[in-house]
This record gives C-alpha cells, sequence and structure tokens, in this order.
C-alpha cells in the first residue's frame, strides 16, 4: 500500500535528510512514526503526500506516484499538519465547499464525530481555539472515509480530556480498508493507539516492527540496583528505581512502553536490529 | 493519468464554488471601500460640474488595477505554509486547478466588475440626482472602449497569474518591476534593431556601418517590412502571449513543492 524504495531527498546541497530510505506499509494499521527533532518524519509525511517530490527512489502509495498529484489518489488519502489555517466560514459552508471533492465522504460521521468532539457547528471556523480546530479537522478527515490519514503531530494542543477521546475515536475508525500514519515525538499520548512503531533515524527508517513482536524479543523489568541493569539494552532512572529494556530470553509477557523502546533504539540501535533479525 | 483525470467539469465547478465560498467576504468589504471612494470622487466632480469622461476614466482604473492585484493574490494560497497543503492535496488535477483561477480572476473578474461598475454608476446618478439634481450617464459595459479594455485585460493577466504562482512574495510588485526591465531590455534591444535595420531613414544614425537595408531590403518595401513586423508583434500579444504565460504556469503549478 506505501512503499518507499531507496528514497533519496535533501534541502539544498548540504542536508542530506534521506539516504537510500525503504519503507513498507500494510492497510489496516495505525502506524506510529517516531524520531528525533529534525530526523524528517513531517518531510517523509509531506513526499508521501505529494507536497514534496523525492530526489531518487521510488515512492507509490496506492499504487500511485505522490508527486504526480492525481485526483484519483488525492481523493484516498488525507493529511492533517501540524501547523493548519482554517478559512473564516462556518462548518456547514466548510463541508460544502470541501466534501464534495471526495467521493465517499459521510455527512453523518461528520456529524457524530463533531458532536463527539463538542464543535459547536454554528460558529465560525477561525473563531474556534487551536484545539477545537484540529478536533474540526480529524473529524472531517474521518468523514472522508479516505484509505490513508497522515496526521502529523495530533496531539499537540489538545488537552487532557481530548487526547483521550482524540485515542477513542482514532481506534474506533480503524478498518481492514484505511492506514493511519501517525508522526509524533509525544509517544506517551499515543499509547495504546499505535502498532506497528517505525523509528526513523539519520535519514533510515532503523526500527518498523508491531508491538507483539517486539514483545516477544524484547522484555520491560524495573530493578532497584543500578548494577542489575548491567546486560540491559537501555535504562532509565526513576523514583525509587531502575527501569530498564532487555532482551526477552525467557518468553516473559510484559507491556512495552514505547518512550524507553524509543530511546532504547536509538542508543543501542545495532543490538536492536540484531536481535530483530534473529528468529524467535 | 486518464483525461477524466486531468478534467473534469464537477471537479472545475466544485473548485470556483470552493474559491467563491472562501473569498467573497472579503472581496464584498474591498468593493465597498472602492464603491464608497468613486462615490465621493463622483459627488465631487458633479459639485464642479465637470462631466467629461468619469466612466471612461475610472471603468479601466477599476478593472486593471483591481485585477491586476486580484490576479497576482490568487495564487497566494501556494506560498502560505499553513495553507498550501490543504490546496495541493485537494482531490483536483494541477490544470482543474489552473484554469479554475484562470476563469474567476479573468473572465469572472471583468463579468464582476463591469456588473459592480454599472451599479455604482446607477446608485452614484441616483444619488448626485437627488443631492445635485444632476447626473452623469449610466455606465454601458458594452460600448467599444470597454470591451476593447476587457480584451487587453484578459491577456495581460495572464502575465500577473503567473508571477502569483512564481513570486512567493509581493507578487505585484515583482512582476510589475519584472515588466518594467523586461520592457526596457526589449527596448535597447529594438531601438538597436531599429538603428541598424532602418538607418538611413533615422537623419542622426546614418553612419551606422552596417546598412541591412543595402543588403536585404530594397526602399520601395522597407514600409511593407515594417508593416509585416507590426502585424507580427500585433498578432503576437493578441494570440499568443496569453496561452505562452498560462502554459508556463501549469507547468509551475505542477512542479511546485511546499
Amino acid at each position: 500500500m506505501i512503499e518507499v524504495k531507496n528514497l533519496n531527498f535533501a534541502y539544498g546541497k548540504q542536508t542530506v535528510l534521506f539516504n537510500a530510505l525503504n519503507l513498507q506499509l500494510t492497510v489496516g494499521n495505525v502506524y506510529g512514526l517516531l524520531g528525533k527533532n529534525g530526523a524528517g518524519k513531517t518531510t517523509l509525511l509531506k513526499i508521501l503526500t505529494g507536497l514534496l517530490f523525492p530526489q531518487g527512489g521510488d515512492v507509490n502509495v496506492l499504487n500511485f506516484k505522490p508527486r504526480l498529484r492525481d485526483p484519483n489518489f488525492l481523493q484516498e488519502i488525507y493529511l492533517i499538519p501540524e501547523e493548519f489555517f482554517l478559512p473564516s466560514v462556518s462548518v456547514r459552508e466548510y463541508e460544502k465547499a470541501y466534501a464534495p471533492f471526495y467521493p465517499r465522504f459521510d455527512h453523518r460521521i461528520f456529524e457524530q464525530l463533531l458532536k463527539e468532539f463538542e464543535i459547536p457547528s454554528l460558529n465560525r471556523l477561525s473563531s474556534l481555539s487551536f484545539g477545537q480546530k484540529k478536533k474540526f479537522l480529524i473529524a472531517f478527515g474521518l468523514a472522508t472515509q479516505c484509505k490513508i490519514l497522515f496526521l502529523d503531530e495530533p496531539t499537540n494542543g489538545l488537552d487532557i480530556p481530548t487526547k483521550s477521546q482524540f485515542r477513542k475515536i482514532l481506534a474506533s475508525s480503524v478498518s481492514d480498508e484505511r492506514t493511519i500514519l501517525i508522526s509524533t515525538h509525544q509517544v506517551r499520548d499515543m499509547a495504546n493507539l499505535i502498532d506497528p512503531i517505525i523509528i526513523l533515524d539519520e535519514g533510515q527508517i532503523i526500527f518498523n516492527q508491531n508491538l507483539e513482536d517486539t514483545a516477544r524479543r524484547l522484555v520491560m523489568k524495573v530493578y532497584e540496583d543500578e548494577q542489575e541493569t548491567n546486560s540491559c539494552l537501555f535504562c532509565e532512572k526513576t523514583i525509587g528505581g531502575y527501569i530498564a529494556l532487555e532482551e526477552n530470553k525467557t518468553g516473559e509477557d510484559s507491556k512495552i512502553d514505547i518512550e524507553l523502546l524509543f530511546n532504547a533504539v536509538i542508543n543501542n540501535r545495532e543490538r536492536i536490529m540484531h536481535l530483530f533479525e534473529k528468529e524467535v | 493519468m486518464e483525461r477524466k483525470n486531468i478534467f473534469d467539469w464537477k471537479r472545475l465547478i466544485h473548485l470556483i464554488k470552493n474559491e467563491v465560498v472562501s473569498s467573497y467576504r472579503s472581496l464584498l468589504v474591498s468593493t465597498g471601500a472602492v464603491g464608497s471612494v468613486l462615490l465621493v470622487i463622483y459627488l465631487l466632480q458633479m459639485l464642479a460640474h465637470n462631466l467629461t469622461a468619469f466612466h471612461e476614466v475610472w471603468y479601466p482604473l477599476v478593472l486593471f488595477i483591481g485585477g491586476f492585484v486580484i490576479s497576482s493574490k490568487i495564487f497566494s494560497v501556494l506560498h502560505d505554509r499553513r495553507q498550501n497543503y490543504v490546496y495541493l492535496t485537494l482531490p483536483a488535477s494541477d490544470f482543474e486547478k489552473l484554469v479554475s483561477k484562470l476563469i474567476l480572476s479573468s473572465v469572472g473578474w471583468i463579468a464582476c466588475s463591469a456588473l459592480f461598475y454599472f451599479i455604482f454608476s446607477a446608485l452614484a446618478a441616483i444619488i448626485s440626482q437627488i443631492i445635485w439634481g444632476d447626473s452623469m450617464s449610466i455606465f454601458n459595459p458594452f460600448q467599444y472602449l470597454y470591451l476593447k479594455c476587457a480584451a487587453i485585460f484578459l491577456v495581460l493577466q495572464s502575465l500577473f497569474i503567473f508571477g502569483s504562482i512564481y513570486f512567493k512574495k509581493s507578487a505585484l510588485a515583482k512582476t510589475i518591476g519584472s515588466l518594467f526591465l523586461f520592457g526596457f531590455i526589449l527596448a535597447l534591444i529594438s531601438g538597436l534593431f531599429a538603428r541598424i535595420i532602418f538607418a538611413k531613414y533615422i537623419p542622426w544614425c546614418g553612419n551606422m556601418n552596417i546598412d541591412f537595408e543595402y543588403y536585404y531590403f530594397q526602399a520601395d518595401n522597407i514600409e511593407t517590412f515594417a508593416r509585416i513586423l507590426g502585424e507580427i508583434v500585433k498578432y503576437s500579444f493578441w494570440f499568443l502571449l496569453a496561452p505562452f504565460f498560462w502554459i508556463l504556469s501549469y507547468i509551475r503549478l505542477k512542479e511546485i513543492e511546499v
């Protein structure tokens, strides 16, 4: 569904962002795209949606070349960026102006989501708060019933109750037909939602695994003494001890903390990649 | 891409509607402001009993200045990073996006400005009759002068559309600046050629070394050559200039990234 082969991309001659990047995503998942600031998460989303053009390699999304911006491709994707603008029109006017471009747009879903998000439908969009505007765009994006929804830092600017509401709505909107790709650095907001996890670092996808496989290979443990953490892949000091991620040699069942996993992959890339290459 | 993916009437109409919904408010405010200023000028001119050529001066100004401002801003959405993604990912082809904006800022603007000016002239005449007991004739958009202005606008507007796509900031000023620069260079080149070709007919450059006329033209057909040259320039202006800049605009739009 999304296939990226040997993607090269640079901003100018100096800043090479992707060097032979490969990525393959399948339908029906909520992918979490993680990476440090400046790793290229937003750039990758822009390339996948045809807003930036690859400088080398091959990018295929739903069997389309995004850079051609074919209308049939564009009606199957919806992007909600971190920074956005909504015109000074009412909810209804916006729907009338934009919904006709999406052949499967469902007015009932839109209404239902607006209600759940408590968006006043009579107000002008420009008068809504940042969080409300974001919720409006999420509702619109889901109502388009597009095949791929791209979200860039979706929880930025959302309050605590809305974050949980967002997770609930997004989880309920996943189907075998739809894929959601969420780029974020706020992994705690995305706990229990994103799976598989993709980690982008130094121009490469260094990790692309689902949480089930990850839990089979890695285990999270808590230690009181620092010396016990010697064999771990990564550990962090917490109140009253150390939280560590290590190889799951005994087949133990544990829930993986995504933030700990991210830090472990970034700091101990070689060992983790080697672990995932091994048969379990 | 299939033909239907490049052009579809339904999508074009949706794009035009979308554009109208997004910008009609600011256009109404601007129309109100321009209308008020024109009304004041109209009434002052009536006070001074100056009844000459009001519409002949002001309508072309509204048409050209307003039209160039609108054309220069029509693709500003492409250069605003909070808005460009919406426009570029809107499910319509780049061709449809260009055609929709072209229709609105050319034919659409000519029709709207003529209608606005007609309503303004009628209202101004009524108000003037009430205040001064006298008024000017109502604007007739089908007069030859205005139709010719509309045709010239249609051609020149293509330059401003291209400027709007090409320049990221201050598209109007940069387009006008580029036109002046281009005009200046063209005038220099034309002057040089005129000196070379028509040297014999220009008293102060009679001593040119290259006398093209001697080699290529007979004295009696130099006028024919000048006329043909004039016709080429005229036809190029009317039939080639606008399509050339529309094609350039399309190519640029297809290649635009955020």
